[in-house]
């Protein structure tokens, strides 16, 4: 296995746009090639060898130093695997489809934004709409996994239609917005307005709430479904530790009635 | 000032005001921003450009080409994911910019400069919107720019109209109009229809009356056209008729016609007015019939609404056809709004396929139109953009209209239905360079009386266009070898070189100010501004620095026509 690696060789001037470094789209390139690619810098431009030291070779596989001021690293990720040791800027991952991001650090606004397959793992906390809809967008997340270790900011899966989102810690305000389908487990504690105007879908977490009026209460359950995802969180790599074990019984919130939405809120007792 | 000639060396002039021979060697003096005549011996001949024989035409202008105002930004906002794929980044001469079918206000002049295009007018401002969309087009560049103020659905015209107001009086309101909008001409979208939809009328035909105001189609449509009529104004009355779209609206345009009375009149994107109910889809062409009617009276002009297969938005004060397409949306979203009850708002994105009936036969019946209408100095290019294309497309049209193989070979691609029955293929005229440079240029610019504009003889503004005499017309009008604006380059072979900003243009008729009297209480009691904030000054728009006010002169009896 190839592994691709650039080192930053300084503090970065300014937000770069560093979606042109996908392992798919190098793969064919030499390093010389590869270092002479223009990227976004603010309203210019810089090449790929003026921020960046290369080693390795191209391959399936990019290391990045992590930089908060990298924005779009992995977006539109199809295949292959990028590793970024330290945080990454807004819309990691954005628009992926395949392949594999893992950011060891902490991610910006957006990460995950209308992801369509592929898997996102988050060691650090992840900012606002992680998961969810680009602005003006009808669908947000339609695939894929995204493991985040840490909390999130609001708006954690919006208008999610399919896939998978796990938070360790706690969730901001309004998750689940409009969702339309897909699962949501939050291993800490939900924010408040969660599952605002959503037709379907799941949002898992422990310990009682107060849901919006819009949710009607179902009562005490035992549902064999939260086994079934116990068990294929245990089969993943990167599962947060808080997000295991929510089984056995659950209070099942339907919901939201005010948009005619038979969605589910499970808090696991 | 300079007093240095700028000399544009043997090119074929093709200026049909001056002769419609196709285009004559001729030697054009610029100076400053405007075509000389030619000059005596001893002046200074500064810049001599070398045209080889190339074709040299006025600067294009757009009749009715949506590019400003509270709907087009909505329109953006709406398709998000347009301007994502479509963007630009500032590269020392351009701004940044994004979109295909709905520019960026920047991107809008560039892209239009580089076609040959120098002016253009937006054809739907409501006068509520006015401000915002003079502060839009004060960001388009390069290219001229002017309003028409939609008006006949707003409820002062109607509750007026309804009390016996007299024709006087709508005469002072709507050159009141004219002049606190900043509008070159006046609009009416589906006479009192966008006002019956709020009353929950769906349809509404030229002689029904409107739900609550009690009043039809027909008195709206003859009090405006009266009203441009007796003021001078020299564009007449734009009419988007009643029953956009719907099949079998052919009939109220035909009355429309018959209704105006030999009453000047512009009827826009006459495409969409021109369906029949024949065959076994109840859908038919109604070209044929709208044709005639045109070429019999010669006080209509029209521009077509060509559409153009691909995807696009269409954007309508239309709200009653609007919605009543909306469930036709793709990408399935659409907006349709109330603007300040002075009008509605309708936005439904469209993806015209060749394969579909309907939509090929749309795009059959806006060639018909304009192969049928045998005045080229009445029916004008549009594809009503973005209703039913992108102004981009405008070179790929002009090559359907002048070359018929190639149409004929784009006919053979559409939905077969369609092309079996249409009378397209039988249609053998060919446009001329004399008529495209009339449809585009002269035509517009009679219709909405610039007297400078649209032609190349001395005093004309010197907005110049020279082209390469390709045989595929589409690349010959995508790319002109040379774009002057004001008697400075500005793109060389469809590549921008340099900026700068195009004059708006209005028109002022005389009025007696008592109408305020009324206005004002009204303003009071309906409006969320009053009158004396509602009127926009020349200094909002002269202070940006970008470019200056051009008032288009009325049209006196001993002047009917120039």
């Amino acid at each position: 296995m190839s592994v691709l690696s650039f080192r930053l060789k300084g503090p970065l001037t300014g937000r770069i746009d560093a979606s042109p470094l996908l392992p798919h789209r190098l793969a064919e390139l030499s390093l010389a090639e590869i270092a002479g690619l223009p990227l976004r810098l603010g309203r210019g431009h810089v090449a790929v060898g003026d921020v960046f030291d290369l080693s390795g070779s191209p391959g399936d596989t990019v290391e990045l130093e992590g930089d908060g001021r990298l924005d779009f690293v992995g977006a539109g990720l199809a295949g292959g695997t990028i590793r970024v040791a330290g945080p990454v800027g807004h819309r990691a991952g954005t628009g992926m489809s395949g392949g594999s991001l893992l950011v060891e650090g902490s991610a910006g606004l957006a990460a995950g934004a209308s992801m369509r397959g592929g898997e996102l793992i988050v060691r650090g906390d992840a900012g606002s709409e992680l998961g969810g809809a680009l602005p003006g967008e009808r669908a947000g997340m339609t695939g894929g996994r995204i493991l985040v270790h840490g909390a999130c900011g609001d708006r954690a899966g919006a208008r999610m239609r399919r896939g998978l989102i796990a938070v360790g810690g706690d969730a901001g305000a309004y998750a689940a917005l409009h969702m339309t389908a897909g699962s949501l487990v939050i291993g800490g504690r939900p924010g408040v307005f969660t599952g605002h105007g959503m037709r379907n879908g799941t949002i898992l977490f422990r310990g009682e709430i107060d849901p919006l009026p819009g949710f009607a209460d179902c009562g005490l359950n035992r549902l064999p479904f939260l086994s079934l995802l116990d068990n294929h969180l245990s089969g993943l790599n990167e599962a947060p530790p808080t997000c295991r074990g929510l089984t056995g019984q659950v209070r099942r919130w339907l919901g939201d009635r005010g948009f005619g939405g038979r969605g589910e809120i499970l808090a696991c007792l | 000032m300079s007093d240095a000639y700028t000399l544009l060396r043997g090119g074929r002039v093709c200026d049909p005001t001056e002769s419609t021979d196709g285009g004559r060697l001729r030697d054009l003096y610029l100076k400053d921003g405007r075509i000389a005549a030619t000059p005596p011996q001893e002046a200074r001949i500064g810049e001599v450009i070398d045209l080889e024989g190339r074709i040299v035409m006025a600067g294009a202008i757009d009749i009715h080409s949506h590019i400003g105002g509270g709907k087009v930004n909505l329109a953006r906002l709406l398709l998000p994911e347009e301007h994502r794929e479509h963007a630009s980044g500032p590269d020392g001469l351009r701004r940044s910019g994004s979109g295909l079918f709905t520019p960026s206000s920047f991107v809008t002049g560039y892209r239009y400069a580089e076609m040959g295009y120098t002016a253009a007018f937006e054809p739907a401002m409501l006068p509520s919107n006015a401000r915002h969309t003079h502060l839009e087009l004060a960001d388009i560049p390069i290219i001229d720019k002017g309003c028409y103020a939609v008006l006949g659905n707003d409820d002062f015209l109607l509750e007026r109209l309804a009390a016996g107001a007299t024709q006087s009086e709508v005469n002072d309101y709507v050159a009141w109009i004219l002049h606190a909008t900043q509008a070159v001409g006046v609009k009416v979208v589906n006479p009192g229809g966008i006002s019956a939809f709020k009353f929950n009328q769906r349809r509404l035909d030229l002689d029904e009356a409107h739900p609550h105001y009690g009043i039809t189609p027909r008195r709206i449509l003859t009090t405006l056209a009266t009203s441009l009529s007796d003021l001078g104004v020299p564009h007449p009355l734009h009419i988007h008729c009643n029953n956009l779209g719907i099949p079998g609206n052919e009939a109220v345009t035909r009355e429309t016609i018959a209704a105006l009375d030999g009453l000047p009149a512009h009827l826009t994107h006459l495409q969409f007015h021109s369906y029949g109910t024949e065959g076994d889809r109840r859908f038919s062409s109604a070209a044929a019939e709208i044709a005639e009617a045109v070429n019999r009276n010669p006080n209509i002009s029209v521009d077509v609404g060509q559409i153009i297969f691909g995807q696009t938005i269409t954007a309508s004060a239309d709200i009653m056809s609007q919605f009543r397409n909306s469930g036709l949306a793709s990408p399935r979203k659409w907006v349709c709004t109330d603007i300040e009850c002075d009008g509605g708002c309708g936005l439904v994105p469209f993806r015209y396929r060749d394969k579909a009936f309907v939509n090929a036969l749309q795009w059959a019946i806006g060639l018909e139109l304009f192969l049928l209408i045998e005045d080229p100095w009445r029916a004008y290019l549009t594809t009503d953009h973005p209703n039913g294309g992108p102004f981009t497309s405008y070179p790929h049209l002009i090559r359907l209209l002048m070359d018929r193989s190639f149409r004929n070979e784009q006919l053979a691609r559409i939905n077969p239905d369609v092309a079996a029955h249409s009378r397209l293929g039988s249609i053998e005229r060919e446009y001329t360079l004399d008529e495209i440079a009339i449809m585009t240029r002269a035509g517009p610019a009679r219709v909405l009386g610039l007297r400078d504009r649209g032609h190349l003889r001395p005093g004309a503004v010197a907005d110049v266009v020279v082209y390469d005499d390709l045989p595929d017309r589409e690349a010959m009008f995508a790319a002109p070898a040379w774009v002057f604006k004001n008697g400075r380059p500005v793109a060389r072979n469809g590549e921008l070189t340099a900026t700068g900003w195009g004059d708006t243009i209005v028109v002022r008729p005389d009025f007696d100010p008592a109408i305020e009297r009324r206005l004002k209480p009204w303003f009071e009691d309906h409006q969320t501004v009053r009158l004396g904030n509602f009127r926009i000054a020349d200094g909002e728009i002269l202070d940006h620095g970008r470019g200056g006010l051009s008032i288009v002169p009325i049209l006196t009896a001993s002047d009917p026509c120039f």
